[in-house]
């Protein structure tokens, strides 16, 4: 069953020096139980895409599609309360900063209440203390009871995030939203992290979307993958052929330089030049022109569309073999 | 690329667009220029000397009421002077006061501020106890014992009233300087041997401007405000001049029978604090980069 | 001893715990590395293994506690502050901050040589354009202010800063951490592309491993002030003896080797608090292979086939 279906999202803000266009022309959906990646560098529009999903965007955010639907129900014509029976309920979502998220006026036992006063009503006091300590024991957290009274500020950084994965599936979301979860947390810890989502993913049969710019974390929990550049879907399809056969010019360059998929230190680490372009004045043809290595002389007049082949999502006039 | 061009222009026309936007602020600026012009041109506009009295001219009322005429465009005070050159002269004696305040006042309680918080440990307890000990009277009290310690007269009120007003700044500075401290430029300063006087007036000074500046503009109000209540009291600045306090001061007597008098000092010093205050937020609001979206 | 090489022998750094005489936080504890000429040093280590700490220490930010510095055979104790600039100079981690948002940019670059030198300002501004284009930065954009250049290049004006009194020795704090991949690649390079140039040794602290893998010669690993492991890149890269070296390349995904890929999990996430750091060996808490004695019996840092290693298996 398809959960979440985007047909052409466009997301603009209205800004003084006029209305500029962060993410366009994007397509995708989300299966029940699947967990898509999405990569891009900073910028690129991945973390203002999921602030729509939630209805999170400021109000001087313009966000249009022809469709852009939740478990069937039409996330453009919500009000604030419908946002606040999803956000929460249904969909869940985990930030990059696990310290800044969680406020440090109240304990972790105060924080998960809220989020089950808010959504499940119906529990009683006692239902929800133990709903509390099952889900503290399903992250993973050691001596769980002792841990309810703790204030953020106690709590290491994989243990604050831990305590934001239960707040997020608290009520069994359908789909969990994680921006950049492991960015801020050590190797070691990261790794226990992402072993979690991926065990809570199979035991709640939720969707995850999972949005990182590290290409090597993401290699690893997702089947499908999109790749962002300046607000737009430029590669898509099975994250284990795009890894081992990027056909965008863009993927290959952000694959090429990251050291780890080098083997001699020798080479030299193959580098995108330029910068991302701003958002203001963007080329009129392909939005990766000046950038890119295989351009010809048309790719900067036209801009281009997105094909389909086989599984592979495509917007390029010259792809590679 | 898009860097190429900008620049201070740039910065400058992106600092007024978001000034502008705040209608009362631009509303403030505009009565402060007024002011600063009348002041200015003070020699140039006012019909008459301040001092310049007219016998037998009483107390005339304004121009509008009853008895009014144009020889006096806001009648005459109780000795026979022109009250609208009064007020002009007025505004350059207000201004002049107010900026030697916030001139002195910045200068000690922004170097106090910045060694408290750059040294800290018992050089900023020493200075903050001080600070705290200036707060813990109410100012216009702390600045009247300073007046009657050292005697009336000009300078002396702007002594007092400047000594009153450190604090405010010593405070804002100090916070300003905990914070900016802890970056990494500040250490990569030390890396390469800066040291402290230079960390603080070079590296650390120049990224407090723009709380300093707002805050340089409420203190101009309140100092013209506690000049005003210091003449009024009669321990600030002392008659004949014409000083808006003293004006408000000496027209006591005949709040009945010549209400404008009273009112007329009374309303430009109520625009000149309102203009700042007014200006003082909006510059608050614009140079803030929490507040810009 | 080569010549113009950083020894560092047995550095400790307590900080005193406070309301306590005798308990302290040891955040570096006998610490000892040869930096040779033109070759990078890897530190890795999670947060809070002193990673930092050896860097402020080593700038001079910090009082050594005990040990020593020194460079082709003079110690840091005996050098002038200025010599002691030329010689060690760092670069740090997050680019926007570590530049004065009210400077320009050649004002920024010069400001080490103004300090240390009596130049005039027109020879700075001369030299820390020339700097700019050894760097990749136009020299024509000297006079801009640091919020008006890209993430990638407010870490070159870091790096020019670095370089303007010719030091021999880079430190570089976690130098791409906040950088774009892509960008990274390009900071990468430069950084080689200069240390061929110029000659410089680098102490280049991440918690990137593959980031560490790429660009060091040695690799140093680090465990709640102590040394793990010590020794050639490759080789601790392809065969790493201590447990926790196994851990991080596991965690890192970046080792191919069967052995690490099956290497066992970690028995804790946490850290333990340095301020009450585990009796024996510090990693026994969390080692799946900790056995009896790394409880109570404190590893030595022992040297084989020149790899220092501090394990009791």
């Amino acid at each position: 069953m398809t959960l979440l279906v985007a047909k052409n999202l466009q997301i603009q803000f209205k800004t003084k020096k006029g209305i500029i266009t962060a993410v366009r022309d994007v397509s995708f959906s989300v299966e029940s139980g699947e967990t898509l990646g999405v990569v891009g560098e900073s910028g690129c529009g991945k973390s203002i895409t999921n602030m729509a999903l939630m209805g999170l965007l400021p109000d001087n955010a313009i966000v249009t599609a022809d469709t852009l639907s939740f478990n069937g129900v039409d996330l453009l014509s919500l009000n604030e309360k419908g946002w606040q029976d999803i956000r929460g309920g249904q969909m869940g979502m985990i930030f990059q900063d696990p310290m800044n998220s969680l406020n440090p006026c109240y304990t972790v036992e105060q924080q998960i209440n809220e989020v089950l006063e808010i959504h499940c009503p119906e529990m009683t006091k006692e239902q929800r203390a133990e709903k509390i300590l099952s889900l503290l024991v399903d992250v993973g957290i050691p001596a769980p009871k002792e841990r309810l009274s703790a204030y953020p500020h106690e709590l290491s950084g994989g243990m604050s995030q831990r305590v934001m994965i239960a707040m997020a599936i608290a009520c069994n979301p359908k789909l969990l939203i994680a921006d950049e979860p492991t960015t801020a947390l050590d190797v070691t810890v990261q790794q226990q992290i992402l072993e979690l989502l991926e065990k809570l993913q199979n035991d709640h049969g939720m969707s995850v979307i999972f949005v990182s710019h590290d290409l090597s974390v993401v290699k690893d929990i997702t089947k499908k993958i999109q790749v962002m550049y300046a607000g737009e879907i430029i590669e898509s399809g099975i994250t284990k052929t795009i890894i081992s056969n990027p056909e965008h010019p863009y993927t290959k360059g952000l694959l090429d330089s990251i050291p780890s998929f080098h083997d001699t230190k020798d080479d030299v680490l193959f580098s995108i030049p330029g910068l991302v372009p701003d958002l203001h004045s963007r080329p009129k043809g392909c939005q990766f022109e000046g950038r890119c290595f295989n351009k010809k002389d048309d790719c900067s007049s036209s801009w281009p569309t997105i094909t389909q082949k086989d599984d592979r999502v495509l917007r390029c006039h010259y792809p590679l073999k | 690329m898009q860097v190429e061009e900008v620049g201070f222009k740039h910065s400058v026309r992106e600092f007024w667009d978001h000034f502008s936007d705040n209608k009362g602020a631009v509303f403030g600026l505009f009565l402060v220029l007024s002011f600063i012009v009348l002041a200015i041109l003070a020699p140039v506009i006012s019909p008459y000397g301040s001092s310049e009295i007219f016998p037998g001219q009483l107390r005339l009322p304004p121009f509008w009421s009853e008895g009014g005429s144009f020889q006096f465009i806001l009648g005459t005070d109780d000795l026979g002077r022109d009250v609208l050159s009064r007020l002009i002269w007025g505004a350059q004696i207000s201004l002049f006061v107010g900026v030697s305040i916030v001139f002195l006042s910045t200068i000690i309680g922004t170097t106090l501020g910045l060694m408290a918080g750059y040294f800290g440990g018992k050089t900023d307890i020493v200075i903050m106890r001080f600070i705290d000990i200036l707060m813990a009277y109410p100012s216009i009290l702390l600045a009247i014992i300073v007046v009657s310690v050292i005697g009336p007269g000009v300078t002396n009120a702007i002594i007092a009233v400047a000594i009153v007003s450190i604090p405010s700044f010593t405070r804002l500075v100090r916070a300003n300087v905990l914070e900016i401290k802890e970056r990494q430029f500040v250490m990569a300063a030390k890396t390469f041997g800066a040291g402290p006087w230079r960390i603080m007036f070079k590296e650390i000074l120049p990224n407090c401007m723009a709380t300093l500046i707002v805050q340089t503009t409420l203190g101009l109000s309140e100092g013209i405000l506690s000049t005003a209540a210091l003449g009024f009291l009669g321990l600030g600045v002392q008659a004949p001049t014409p000083e808006w306090g003293i004006m408000l001061s000496d027209a006591r007597p005949y709040i009945e029978s010549s209400p404008w008098l009273v009112t007329l000092p009374g309303l430009c010093i109520l625009a000149v604090v309102l203009g700042l205050n007014l200006f003082g937020d909006g510059l608050r609001d614009a140079l803030d980069p929490k507040l810009k979206r | 001893m080569t010549a113009n090489s950083l020894l560092v022998q047995n550095l400790k750094k307590f900080y005193p715990v406070k309301g306590s005489s005798e308990k302290f936080v040891k955040a570096l504890n006998d610490v000892s590395f040869t930096l040779p000429p033109n070759t990078t040093l890897g530190i890795v280590g999670e947060s809070g293994c002193g990673k930092s700490t050896l860097a402020k220490t080593l700038m001079g930010l910090e009082d050594k506690t005990h040990g020593s510095i020194s460079f082709n055979d003079n110690s840091f104790d005996n050098m002038s502050n200025k010599v002691k600039y030329e010689t060690m100079q760092m670069v740090f981690q997050d680019p926007l901050d570590s530049l004065n948002p009210r400077k320009k940019a050649w004002e920024i670059i010069a400001d080490p040589l103004l300090i240390n030198s009596k130049v005039s300002k027109t020879e700075a501004l001369k030299k820390a354009q020339e700097l700019m284009a050894k760097v990749g930065l136009r020299p024509e954009q000297s006079h801009k202010y640091p919020h008006m250049f890209s993430g990638g290049q407010r870490q070159r004006l870091g790096i020019a800063r670095a370089l303007i009194l010719n030091p021999k020795v880079l430190i570089l704090d976690e130098p791409v951490s906040a950088l774009d991949v892509s960008v990274q690649a390009q900071i990468l390079n430069l950084l080689k592309e200069l240390q061929k140039d110029l000659g410089l040794s680098y102490i280049f602290i991440s918690h990137d491993l593959s980031v560490v893998n790429y660009m060091a010669d040695d690799i140093m690993v680090m465990y709640l002030g102590r040394v793990a492991e010590y020794g050639n890149a490759d080789k601790v890269f392809n065969n790493p003896y201590h447990p926790y070296t196994k851990t991080l390349l596991k965690s890192g995904h970046i080792s191919q080797s069967e052995e690490i890929k099956s290497f066992p999990k970690l028995i804790s996430s946490e850290l333990p608090s340095p301020l009450n750091p585990p009796t024996g060996c510090a990693f026994h808490t969390r080692c799946p292979l900790a056995k009896d004695e790394c409880h109570s019996i404190l590893p030595e840092v022992e040297s084989k086939n020149e790899r220092s290693v501090s394990c009791l298996l």
